[in-house]
């Protein structure tokens, strides 16, 4: 299994860096941008807090509320699996057992922690442990064969979820009422998460949460869709107008397909984050919107995904970490246009030698919804 | 579990909570600060728990955080986490008119300190989940008292129009839970957020009730949960229910114990009263792990507010406080939420 692989890759580099001991720390908040780093080592999404030492020749699973260690066991194949009530309490206990020389632990994931937790956790550990976050994500960073397996499969019930969309939508209809549709219809079919941001406007300055506002015709469904499966998220990113779309509405959308397609050019293994990134802007720069690449009017253009490794960051001009082989991220030249609104266009890519390959079926048009 | 991201229906309902309401609560708040000497109140919420910064100006962060800076005199601010394009939709979850980005913080804070006055008390709420960066970024600025002991207790007592969000939240788990029985967890799902539930979680059982899991696979939509654990929050406001799906002797053990849990249920009654009255129809059974000791808790903006009260526990029902009550016991579950004047919410 992928944790496993993980957690010997983690344990290689612990050699390396002369650690006896890895403390990875889980709030049990899922963050879509974030690692969870119990998830990366164990393949257990906790429900509360939770964490998992590694030693050079052990590991043990420290899981609240203590009634749900018996899932964690199934879950993770963990042999030794620690039932606790408070976080700090267990830890303490189960460290002082890899008996580690201060200076020789790393912690991962603790500055999630509130605050209380955060201070019992490093007492636990003895103070202030060296900052392990970038050696938990790099551990990850790089997908294994199953990993993008699910990442495909993810990619496919977002893919089915805006098929859906466009099958029942229609004016009249609450935002909330759609979006509940689309994240029930994408449950069904296997997402144990989903990061769903979706909404309309007849004129969008960004996506944001479903509201209770009334779809009308002409309005821009703006959706970034993205389940997990397996834990694996993907994310495509979509727009569809209820009703024809307009001739200025269809241009601004072909200068986004461009800006991808020069994106995915681009992030061939090799090149930084920051590459891909400017290749896109260069695109909606020429196009006369240079102005328009920066905040508020986009984000960014792209990002990793949470719960594994959040590697490579986000797709920005001052990101200059390099893309690897199989690093999975969604890529999105989404944009604000003055006189169109915002527009989504993205897909979740694997990167290859030659670029970056789509890990969906049929990258985003400018779809209209007939009414 | 709790999910990455809260995309159920959410605003400011002028309608159910209007600008008055907030203006109340804000002069209470104003209140406790006058008596602790305050000269300014910072309210911390984030995505995980948002209680006192939601009572006080309907905001909930959906991510990240967000911090009220609270004047004793004078006009509140919200400083928002998260991207600056997402500003403008914040700005419709509240009455608070200066929402800023809390990116902005360190030009922020020093001066509304400095609007002050010279060396002015401050407090920080909303600690409870804070995050460690967050706690550094506000005391790089100001040595806070931590106020959660002095404004926490306001939430207990619920004010009117808070009874009335805690009975729509009800009314969604009740149509929530009856779905649940019927037609199964999907179902159940899209009526709570087509009903226009903020957020809704469910745990549920494979084993005739022995462990609860949250979904994690197709596969666990193939047969129908014996028992279920549904949460369901409308307009901040949450309800909750434990419930068996099946017929069993624990089940009928569990709601008569639920049962003579109400019949005693009243301000003043303590957690070891509940247990106490409960334990006759217990004999025999085993308490579920996940309920264990506990009879209940308060609810409200938070889903798991004080007291707690439990077989060991001498804290109270108050009056004017929101309770779910729970049973829970090896296979069988029973449930209720209860108001004051034995107003029952929920009850299965």
């Amino acid at each position: 299994m992928a944790a496993r692989e993980r957690l010997s890759l983690l344990n290689a580099r612990m050699h390396e860096a002369g650690l006896e001991l890895f403390v990875a720390v889980s709030t049990s908040f899922h963050n879509f941008l974030d690692a969870d780093p119990v998830f990366v080592l164990t393949g257990f999404r906790p429900m509360g807090e939770c964490a998992v030492l590694v030693g050079l020749n052990d590991a043990s699973l420290i899981v609240t509320p203590p009634w749900d260690a018996e899932r964690a066991r199934q879950r993770s194949g963990f042999t030794r699996v620690v039932p606790a009530v408070r976080l700090g309490e267990a830890v303490k206990a189960v460290a002082a057992r890899f008996n580690a020389k201060p200076g020789k632990i790393a912690a991962a994931g603790a500055s999630a922690l509130p605050l209380a937790s955060y201070r019992e956790v490093m007492a636990a550990v003895g103070g202030k442990p060296q900052d392990g976050d970038d050696m938990l994500l790099k551990v990850a960073g790089i997908k294994t064969k199953d990993e993008i397996d699910d990442a495909r499969t993810a990619t496919r019930i977002a893919e089915k979820g805006y098929e859906r969309l466009l099958e029942v939508t229609r004016p009249g209809m609450h935002e909330f009422e759609l979006a509940a549709e689309l994240y029930c219809h994408m449950k069904s079919l296997g997402a144990d998460e989903n990061f769903l941001l979706m909404s309309a406007s007849q004129h969008n300055r960004a996506v944001r949460a479903p509201s209770r506002r009334i779809l009308e015709k002409g309005d821009i469904i703006l959706g970034e869709i993205s389940p997990s499966y397996n834990g694996q998220f993907s994310q495509i990113c979509r727009s569809a107008v209820i009703g024809p779309a307009t001739e200025q509405q269809l241009e601004k959308f072909d200068i986004l397909k461009r800006a991808m397609a020069v994106g995915k050019k681009a992030g061939a293994a090799g090149a930084t984050a920051a590459d891909a990134a400017r290749g896109m802007n260069g695109v909606i720069g020429q196009a006369g919107y240079a102005d328009y690449c920066r905040p508020p009017f986009m984000r960014v253009r792209g990002h990793g995904l949470g719960n594994l490794s959040s590697l490579p960051g986000d797709i920005d001009t001052a990101n200059d970490t390099t893309l690897e082989t199989d690093m999975v991220f969604v890529m999105h030249p989404n944009q604000y246009f003055p006189d169109v609104g915002y527009l989504l266009c993205g897909e979740p890519v694997r990167v290859t030698k030659k670029g970056c390959e789509a890990l969906s079926e049929r990258e985003a048009e400018l779809d209209s919804i007939p009414v | 579990m709790h999910p990455v991201l809260v995309l159920g229906s959410y605003r400011w309902d002028q309608e159910w909570l209007p600008l008055d309401e907030f203006e109340e609560r804000l002069r209470t708040v104003r209140g406790v600060m006058a008596a602790h000497g305050w000269d300014g109140l910072i309210v911390h919420g984030n995505s995980e728990e948002s209680a006192l910064l939601t009572y006080l100006t309907n905001f909930y962060p959906r991510l990240r955080w967000t911090l009220a800076l609270i004047p004793a005199k004078g006009d509140m601010r919200l400083l928002v986490a998260g991207a600056t394009r997402d500003l403008p939709a914040a700005a419709m979850l509240t009455w608070v008119k200066d929402v800023g980005w809390y990116g902005n913080a360190d030009k922020v804070l020093p001066e509304w300190l400095a609007s002050l006055g010279a060396k002015p008390k401050i407090a920080l709420a909303g600690i409870g989940a804070i995050r460690p960066a967050v706690h550094e970024k506000v005391i790089a600025h100001c040595k806070p008292e931590e106020a959660d002991d002095a404004l926490l207790p306001l939430l207990r007592k619920k004010r009117p129009r808070e009874r009335q969000m805690l009975r729509q939240s009800a009314k969604i788990l009740t149509d929530t839970v009856a779905t649940l029985a019927k037609d199964g967890l999907i179902a159940a799902e899209r009526r709570a957020r087509a009903g226009q539930a903020q957020d809704v979680r469910f745990l549920f059982s494979l084993d005739g009730g022995k462990t609860l899991k949250p979904f994690e696979a197709p596969s666990d939509l193939e047969n129908p949960p014996s028992a279920a654990y549904v949460a369901v929050r409308y307009l901040g406001y949450w309800s909750e229910a434990f419930v068996t799906l099946e017929d069993t002797p624990a089940k009928k053990a569990a709601a008569a114990a639920l049962a003579a849990m109400l019949d005693v249920a009243k301000p003043g009654v303590t957690g070891r009263d509940l247990a106490r009255a409960a334990a006759p129809h217990l004999k025999g059974h085993t308490p579920h792990p996940m309920i264990g000791a506990r009879v209940g808790h308060g609810i409200g903006l938070s889903l798991d507010e004080a007291p707690v009260l439990s077989a060991d526990s001498d804290a109270t029902l108050e009056d004017g406080g929101a309770y779910s009550l729970q049973v829970g016991i090896a296979g069988g579950f029973a449930s209720a939420m209860v108001m004051p004047n034995n107003e029952i919410l929920w009850r299965g």
